[in-house]
């Protein structure tokens, strides 16, 4: 055997326990519950589960309660965490202090920050006494159409610190001498911004377009520490769906989910890389 | 070398952390899941059936059912979870255990009891059970539940002490949820009293009867509602404020009395006298309730049977839902004694009837004469035969429904941290989103 061929070898044999590891809990248990998702009970039901879950009140809920928290709250992220990291970078002296500062909350345990929000925001909350106080009525941030922006608000206070931390190492990538030739020329900062910062950090803005995704899809412990399992209908969520249909017991209905939820995520991380290339090239 | 011992002890672990996933095969015997703490009692119940199986070669001992045993609620609903969903899980489970049996009726995660009877040639003959009892199995056109016992909604109300506040109406008679001013005005009468004891009173019972998991409603947004909340949450401060210092409940009267047993347990406590149970008979008068209308009788499912649609031996399992229905099994699970296995009224009507002689010592067949019997227990057997509808729930055991989905908003309704009409509104959300989802 060449020495090429017997170190691939040893290479599959370490990845071996890794590998039947994955395909043990994750490959084998989705193909299962992709074979599930065509029965109800015992028989088979073909698309019957795919069917009822698109007619489903409760899963279009999630769905759209997903996608619009998905589609506000990722970008108003990222936006505001490159231009917090923008301005952090223009003033170096004070940087590190805000930088460290926009951290806590990532260290913060969910229970500790879910109190702190409670204590503003509920129905006898700081924000209502201060609005009751200046004569406006109180407004019930929790149980309204608010509980959204709430949850958009928590969301992007939680991560802002460690995008712009981010942000920031992509920005300081930026070789100096093309932002000073830029200036010399006569650029504006607006120009210097979208012409030269923007398209040199690409691969930092896709990481942190993943990390934003992965982070909008764990946002569930807020939810379910600030609602319970049983939310308000304008923060119900997909993993609400799948939680609560696990519990309840409901697999047909779970597997179908699942499946639609797993086939969503894989779409908008395909969506993010093909951009992330697009970009690249 | 040093290589290749890693990769074979890499390999070795991998194949030990997954010596733990068994398939499930055919076992010795049925199994049910239950607490650690519950066992004995579920023990109790089996016990009869386990003695049975012995008697007869083609049952045998694979037919028994066997404990599989949890330390806490949370690791028994795990592992329950994980394996139904696997296509496992117990053969046996009972309406007590707090599941949420009509997601899972729903989602045909039960046998239907009526072809899983055809595996021993057995059929359930109707007319030999109570009829309307019986239909609170049947969900979908498919009878998923087997009542053994249920027990009608009634409350015992102190005669003396009715009179004392001038409430005077007549045995038989429904306590709704709309009599909350009559409610008020007995709570405002007489200091000193409790107006309740037993399990009647708690307001996630009251909710569930608002809401109609079978046709997907619920009336949540009605005065009648609203009032009975409101009546429910000052008779929860009330008995609160009466009890909070005292040591023993029963030292304080009480005007009402709700027990949740059948005629047996009934005419055991109410009909013979009992140190436990001060005063006899004609001490107690005997009303409908609490219930929606006046003219329902509802009746509850004290102990209920469903076999686990993955059951590796349905032929087991139809020799116990056989062995349930006998008039052997009901009578044991309804001893007049008061100290019966499960309690309620057997739905099986021979064994009703027996049960009934037993209680007043009558002498004779089953053609016996209702009038010889106790006037209290007659008024309740006039109610208990004449049930109209029957829930699935004892209806005092908090439900899945009444502690999972409700029971954060309600908590905080009773806690004063939020308003009636906030309350009303998370409940209604919550229970939509359960129904739909």
């Amino acid at each position: 055997m060449k020495r090429k061929t017997r170190e691939s070898v040893a290479a599959l044999l370490f990845i071996l326990p890794s590998l039947l590891g994955i395909i043990v809990f994750y490959v084998v248990p989705y193909v299962m519950s992709l074979w599930r998702s065509f029965f109800v009970g015992d028989s088979f039901a073909g698309l019957t589960n795919y069917l009822d879950l698109f007619t489903s009140y409760t899963f279009l809920l999630a769905l759209r309660n997903t996608a619009v928290f998905t589609l506000t709250g990722v970008p108003l992220l990222m936006v505001l965490s490159f231009l917090i990291a923008l301005f952090l970078n223009s003033f170096e002296r004070v940087a590190a202090f805000f930088r460290s500062a926009l951290l806590i909350p990532v260290v913060i345990p969910v229970a500790s920050l879910i109190s702190v929000w409670q204590v503003l925001f509920e129905d006898y909350g700081a924000v209502n006494g201060l609005l009751n106080s200046l004569g406006f009525e109180g407004v019930e941030f929790f149980n309204s159409g608010f509980s959204m922006v709430m949850i958009v608000l928590i969301y992007v206070w939680k991560h802002c610190g460690f995008c712009v931390i981010l942000f920031s190492a992509g920005i300081a990538s930026v070789p100096k001498s093309c932002i000073e030739s830029a200036r010399l020329d006569g650029a504006a900062k607006g120009k210097i911004v979208t012409r030269i910062i923007i398209p040199s950090i690409t691969p930092t803005t896709f990481f942190v377009l993943l990390m934003s995704l992965i982070y909008s899809f764990k946002i569930y412990r807020e939810v379910f520490a600030l609602f319970g399992d049983y939310p308000n209908e304008n923060v119900y969520f997909l993993q609400n769906f799948v939680n609560n249909n696990y519990y309840n017991l409901n697999y047909p209905r779970l597997s179908a989910a699942s499946v639609v939820l797993s086939v969503f995520i894989i779409a908008v991380l395909i969506a993010a890389f093909k951009l992330s290339k697009k970009r690249e090239v | 070398m040093k290589r290749l011992l890693s990769v074979l002890l890499s390999l070795l672990t991998v194949s030990l952390s997954l010596v733990g996933c068994g398939v499930r095969e055919v076992g010795e015997h049925l199994t049910f899941y239950c607490l650690e703490s519950e066992k004995t009692f579920y023990q109790t119940l089996f016990n009869g059936y386990n003695s049975y199986c012995l008697a007869d070669d083609d049952r045998g001992t694979q037919a028994q059912v066997g404990f599989v045993t949890f330390e806490n609620e949370n690791e028994l609903n795990a592992k329950l979870s994980a394996e139904l969903m696997s296509g496992g899980g117990p053969d046996v489970m009972l309406t007590g255990q707090r599941l949420p049996f009509e997601k899972m009726m729903n989602a045909e995660r039960f046998a239907d009891l009526d072809k899983l009877l055809e595996e021993i040639g057995e059929k359930i003959d109707l007319d030999n059970y109570e009829e309307k009892v019986m239909e609170a199995g049947v969900w979908n056109g498919k009878r998923y539940i087997l009542p053994v016992t249920f027990s009608v909604r009634t409350i015992f109300g102190e005669r003396k002490l009715l009179k004392e506040l001038g409430y005077s109406e007549k045995a038989g008679s429904a306590f709704t949820y709309s009599d909350s001013d009559k409610l008020d005005s007995l709570l405002k009468s007489k200091d000193g009293y409790l107006l309740y004891r037993g399990g009647y009173v708690d307001p996630s019972a009251m909710i569930g009867d608002f809401v109609d998991f079978k046709n997907k409603t619920f009336d949540f947004d009605t005065d009648e509602f609203r009032n009975a909340l409101e009546s429910f949450k000052k008779l929860s401060e009330y008995t609160k404020s009466k009890t909070e210092k005292v040591e023993d409940v029963y030292t304080i009267p009480s005007v009402f009395t709700t027990v949740s047993y059948g005629a047996m347990q009934v005419a055991w406590m109410f009909c013979n006298s009992d140190e436990n149970h001060d005063g006899g008979a004609k001490e107690y008068t005997v009303y409908k309730g609490m219930q929606r209308k006046a003219e329902d009788v509802i009746a509850n499912v004290e102990l209920g049977v469903l076999i686990n649609k993955n059951t590796a031996n349905p032929k087991a399992c139809a020799h116990l839902v056989n062995y349930m229905l006998s008039e052997v099994a009901q009578n044991r699970f309804t001893n007049p004694n008061g100290q019966s296995d499960v309690g309620g009224m057997p739905v099986n009507k021979k064994s009703f009837v027996r049960r009934l002689r037993d209680v007043t010592e009558f002498e004779g067949d089953y053609s016996f004469s209702i009038d010889k019997l106790d006037p209290l227990l007659v008024d309740y057997i006039d109610i208990a035969q004449s049930v109209t509808a029957c829930d699935i729930y004892d209806h005092y055991s908090p439900t899945y429904y009444e502690t999972n989905v409700i029971g954060r908003p309600l908590e905080k309704y009773l806690r004063g941290e939020i308003g009636i009409d906030k309350f009303i509104r998370q409940l209604s959300s919550a229970t939509k989103l359960y129904m739909e989802e």
